[in-house]
């Protein structure tokens, strides 16, 4: 046995059979398999890359989630929503997503999840950048509790779970009907194939590891369906944040609440010029574009006017949003250093947090391109602007949604057979860089592409010219540095295929924008191209793999919600 | 980013490990107690400072360095 074999168990497959299989275990993927475990009949394999729940996504996130309550007007909320996203928007589903919002909430108060009242009503706050949809308070500790209580569920009603497997490739036949999927044990290095008449992805969108609670994101799952013939949507878009330079705070969209302003180094507050009517209180978006508008002016350094805030804004902001477990200890462990980060002049920055590329699907979550593939979560694709709160009803109804499809889908079909030389080829692929005298590693590799993809000229302030040498630059890192990455653990072979597509991911989206010749302010900002363009642009944008690559289309977004 | 994990008052439990996103914390098979396996792939989660029983791991505020969009 040589060292690599050490490293990888080669030779051994332990082979796992299902109706369905679940691949991620956030709010969305532990939703899938538990609207499918209804039926006792049916078997459900989850597989996860971390721990099921307390390492995904939806553990991090805040708990606030949008619900359309009896004296809210439904038809309102759905425009409201649409507007956000300047049109950009599939109504039919947004007004499911709102229909559903409060039986959800009811499931998740019968699991134990509380939501805070305020003389027996329901403490609710308008969602940022929206005028009319409004989100319940946090629930009582976050998104934590509520994935947990999902899991808990998930454990009691008998769904398997498997953790730390990471998945490297989608099964899918001649017939093109996907089969399950290979993983691989991240701890002991032995590999796993999945069976199942269904398989379910539920792993999120991608990213650039520029934010920290989306680090762990890099589209992998998505990407694997993507390579074996599943269409993606919405490669254009990006979700974007704001946040100081040097740690992790949120409050972006809540100090303005409590009086906070944005100034720039001059000490103007520049908001009053970019958006009059709302200043401060813009949706991210707008003030991100106005950021960027304001650095390249050489106004930075930006960030809140934190040294004038009032008190009683201090004791509000820390009163709303110290409820987190991190970040009351980031708040507490900054002040031990030193730092008041609601008092000090703190420098903020872009936070590049997560792409809007996802599985292209129908209302029921099937995936276009292969068949026995359904997508949950952000990894089906959604609207470019999720709002405040809405990440959360939509994960939730997204996961709910495609468990219902899948349910039925399973009923009328057979286990696809799989051909074991696809599952040798997958793993002699992923197991490759073991073998390389490469001179590089995962970590300079992103590193370069971040140099590449973060700047304000290119996803921000958006040119033909600069998305064009941002183009060169990925395709140079794709052509010549790619395949030197060399690894010599588990760890980094994980490392090696994340990056791979995050290589795959940048180059798509750089193309995808080129094609985008318009600006939507609220979501997407072109600077050579700045008016709204409804006559050739209320269109998805649409990829599918072919023999060069890639290729798009378009496809005109229904108005018939 | 993840600074320390001290063993004296360590109790082995191994949750760090397990509640490590990043998978950066393992447990060392010949004394069972956690170490810092991948330091640079700490992304300030501060999951594994959160979940210690006996408070014996230390999370710095301040994240790995990257570029900048300004």
């Amino acid at each position: 046995m040589n060292e690599q074999e050490t490293i990888v168990r080669n030779n051994e497959f332990i082979t796992h059979i299902s109706d369905v299989l679940v691949i991620g275990g956030g709010f969305s993927g532990l939703w899938a398999a538990l609207k499918v475990k209804e039926n006792n009949d049916l078997s459900v394999n989850l597989v996860d890359k971390g721990f099921c729940g307390s390492t995904s996504h939806s553990f991090f996130s805040g708990g606030g989630m949008v619900v359309l309550m009896p004296d809210d007007d439904l038809d309102e909320w759905v425009e409201d929503i649409a507007n956000s996203n300047e049109g950009i928007a599939d109504r039919k589903v947004l007004r499911s997503i709102l229909e559903n919002s409060q039986a959800r909430m009811r499931d998740y108060e019968t699991m134990g999840v509380t939501f805070p009242r305020r003389d027996g009503e329901y403490k609710r706050i308008r969602s940022r950048g929206a005028k009319k949809i409004k989100l319940l308070g946090s629930a009582e500790g976050g998104g934590k509790a509520i994935v947990l209580a999902l899991h808990k569920e998930a454990l009691k009603r008998g769904i398997n779970i498997k953790n730390r497997i990471f998945i490297i490739d989608i099964l899918v036949n001649e017939q093109g009907q996907a089969g399950g999927a290979l993983g691989i044990d991240i701890n002991d290095g032995s590999f796993h194939v999945f069976r199942a008449k269904a398989t379910v992805i539920a792993t999120n969108s991608g990213s650039f590891r520029g934010h920290h609670l989306a680090s762990d994101q890099q589209g992998t799952g998505v990407f694997a369906a993507f390579n074996k013939g599943a269409k993606l949507q919405n490669a254009e878009f990006h979700y974007i944040n704001v946040r100081p330079n040097k740690f992790e705070i949120e409050g972006s969209g809540v100090l303005p609440k409590f009086g906070a302003r944005w100034a720039n180094a001059d000490g103007e507050y520049f908001m009053d010029k970019y958006d009059p009517d709302l200043k401060d209180h813009a949706p991210n978006h707008t003030i991100l574009v106005a950021m960027a508008k304001e650095a390249k002016a050489g106004k930075a350094p930006l960030g809140f006017d934190t040294p004038s805030f009032a008190e009683e804004g201090r004791v509000g902001f820390r009163e709303m949003m110290m409820g987190h477990g991190w970040m009351k200890l980031i708040y507490n462990k900054l002040r031990n250093e030193g730092v008041d980060f609601l008092r000090d002049k703190i420098e903020w920055n872009a936070a590049y947090e997560t792409n809007r590329v996802g599985l292209k699907t129908d209302f029921g979550g099937k995936a276009s391109g292969i068949e026995g593939l359904f997508a949950a979560g952000m990894a089906r694709a959604f609207i470019p602007n999720t709002l405040t709160g809405l990440s959360i009803a939509y994960s939730t109804w997204s996961g709910y949604m495609a468990g219902e499809t899948v349910a039925k889908y399973v009923n009328d079909v057979e286990m696809p057979e799989i051909d074991m030389q696809q599952i040798l080829s997958a793993q002699d692929s992923f197991v490759e860089p073991l073998y390389r005298a490469g001179d590089t590693t995962p970590d300079k590799v992103v590193e370069e592409l971040q140099k590449v993809i973060f700047p304000a000229d290119v996803l921000i302030l958006i040119t033909h010219d600069k998305l064009q040498d941002a183009l060169n630059n990925v395709e140079n890192i794709r052509d010549n540095i790619e395949s030197k990455m060399a690894a010599s653990s588990i760890h980094d072979l994980i490392k090696v295929r994340e990056t791979e597509t995050m290589i795959l991911s940048a180059e798509m989206t750089l193309r995808a924008s080129m094609l985008r010749k318009e600006s939507r302010p609220f979501i997407y900002y072109r600077e050579d191209y700045n008016e709204r363009d409804d006559q050739n642009w209320l269109q998805w944008i649409v990829v599918k793999k072919d023999e060069s690559g890639f290729s798009f289309s378009t496809e005109k977004i229904p108005n018939d919600g | 980013m993840i600074k320390e994990i001290d063993h004296s008052g360590c109790i082995k439990c191994g949750l760090c490990a397990k509640f490590c996103p990043g998978n950066v914390i393992s447990m060392n098979p010949s004394d069972g107690l956690p170490y810092i396996e991948h330091p640079d792939d700490c992304w300030n989660c501060f999951n594994c400072e959160l979940i210690c029983p006996v408070n014996v791991i230390y999370v710095g505020p301040y994240r790995k360095e990257k570029p900048l969009a300004w």
